[in-house]
């Protein structure tokens, strides 16, 4: 009985440490957005400069050119974006419903989560919302047609 | 005349057996279902780390338990304040309560040892803050989130071993197996601690006590 109280004892210890990597948090704080030919339906290469409204940063698109992260204001439901070229440019906002705030481990930074995503408007052929929520697991957000 | 002998003879030791004292039936004493001793205990481990203030966690707890017929009816109540974060700072405080009856296996009921399963059911009553600075894509930014009424709930199933140190001073621990945690009150931060259960990462959680506790016989 002794070394069976020991033995639960030491396992329950062992049990409580946690080893966590940020890395390994399925939140994004982002939502990913691509671009597709509207005839072919294939992945489109954009040049744009990506600008979002109260945001001083200019958004680089991923290495490919068919894609962006765009960060969603956590202080307003709606965000526009701007997509501009030297012969075009585009409007798109978005909106939430939802915003989680959570914290995935006292070492890596609080994560924000959307929730519920939705086009209000835009100026491209079209656009289709395949993932509401900002998430590793899902690796697209929005689907922008041109 | 020989057959009237053996009926007389037969009717004799018929009588004889019937004669016999019955064999008196073992009663069943009546259970006592008064509470024969209190043992009243803190938790050592939350009081350890609140005194030796090696990390940000201010606790303490409490434990009553009475102990009727096999049963001991535990009463658990405590406190926390835990402070966490590097790059942020996260408060979560509150206070919890667990309520429950353990089965105490042991065949000694005056020892006062304890060797025993039982549930419990827990709630907690917390708050908390979260501050922290950081750029979303906006610029540098103040983020202040909290939730001020918080409750949860939750089931556990505790294991529970106590042994008698000197004089009316126990010792042991228990294992607690918490489980259908829910919390209420949430806005956009999510609890990152619940007072008395843990991390609200797991659904389901174990923990490991250790207590120290005084008893006081009702009756010798």
């Amino acid at each position: 009985m002794k070394k069976l109280a020991i033995i639960l004892s030491g396992l329950m210890i062992i049990s409580c440490q946690d080893i966590e990597n940020c890395e390994t948090n399925d939140n994004l704080d982002f939502m990913v957005v691509r671009f597709y030919d509207l005839e072919s339906e294939s992945s489109k290469k954009i040049g744009f400069t990506i600008t979002a409204e109260n945001s001083p940063y200019t958004f680089t698109p991923f290495t490919d050119s068919t894609g962006v992260g765009l960060p969603l204001n956590p202080e307003d439901t709606t965000t526009t974006y701007f997509f501009d070229s030297d012969t075009s440019h585009f409007e798109l906002e978005i909106s939430y419903d939802e915003l989680q705030v959570t914290i995935f481990d006292p070492k890596c930074d609080p994560f924000y989560t959307f929730i519920g995503l939705d086009t209000v408007r835009q100026t491209f052929d079209s656009t289709v919302v395949v993932g509401t929520v900002t998430n590793r697991q899902i690796s697209t957000n929005v689907e922008i047609y041109f | 005349m020989l057959r009237s002998i053996f009926s007389i003879l037969a009717l004799t030791i018929g009588l004889v057996v019937l004669a016999q004292p019955a064999k008196p039936k073992k009663e069943k004493e009546p259970v006592d279902f008064r509470p024969y001793e209190v043992k009243i205990g803190v938790n050592a481990i939350r009081g350890i780390r609140t005194l030796s203030g090696s990390d940000d966690l201010t606790t303490y707890e409490f434990q009553t338990a009475f102990a009727v017929h096999k049963y001991n009816l535990v009463f658990d109540f405590g406190v926390e304040d835990h402070k966490r974060g590097e790059s942020f700072a996260y408060d979560n405080k509150g206070s919890y309560y667990r309520i429950g009856f353990d089965r105490n296996f042991t065949k000694d009921k005056a020892s006062g040892n304890v060797l025993s399963l039982g549930l419990r059911y827990a709630r907690a009553n917390f708050e908390d803050q979260l501050l922290f600075t950081t750029d979303k894509g906006f610029g540098l930014q103040d983020y202040l989130l909290q939730n001020n009424s918080l409750t949860a709930r939750w089931l556990e199933v505790a294991f529970a071993l106590r042994g008698r140190i000197v004089s009316n001073l126990y010792m042991g621990f228990t294992m607690r197996w918490q489980f259908l945690r829910q919390i209420n009150g949430e806005g956009e931060l999510k609890a990152f601690d619940i007072p008395g259960f843990g991390k609200t990462k797991r659904q389901n959680s174990t923990a490991f006590d250790y207590y120290l506790m005084w008893r006081i016989p009702f009756r010798e």
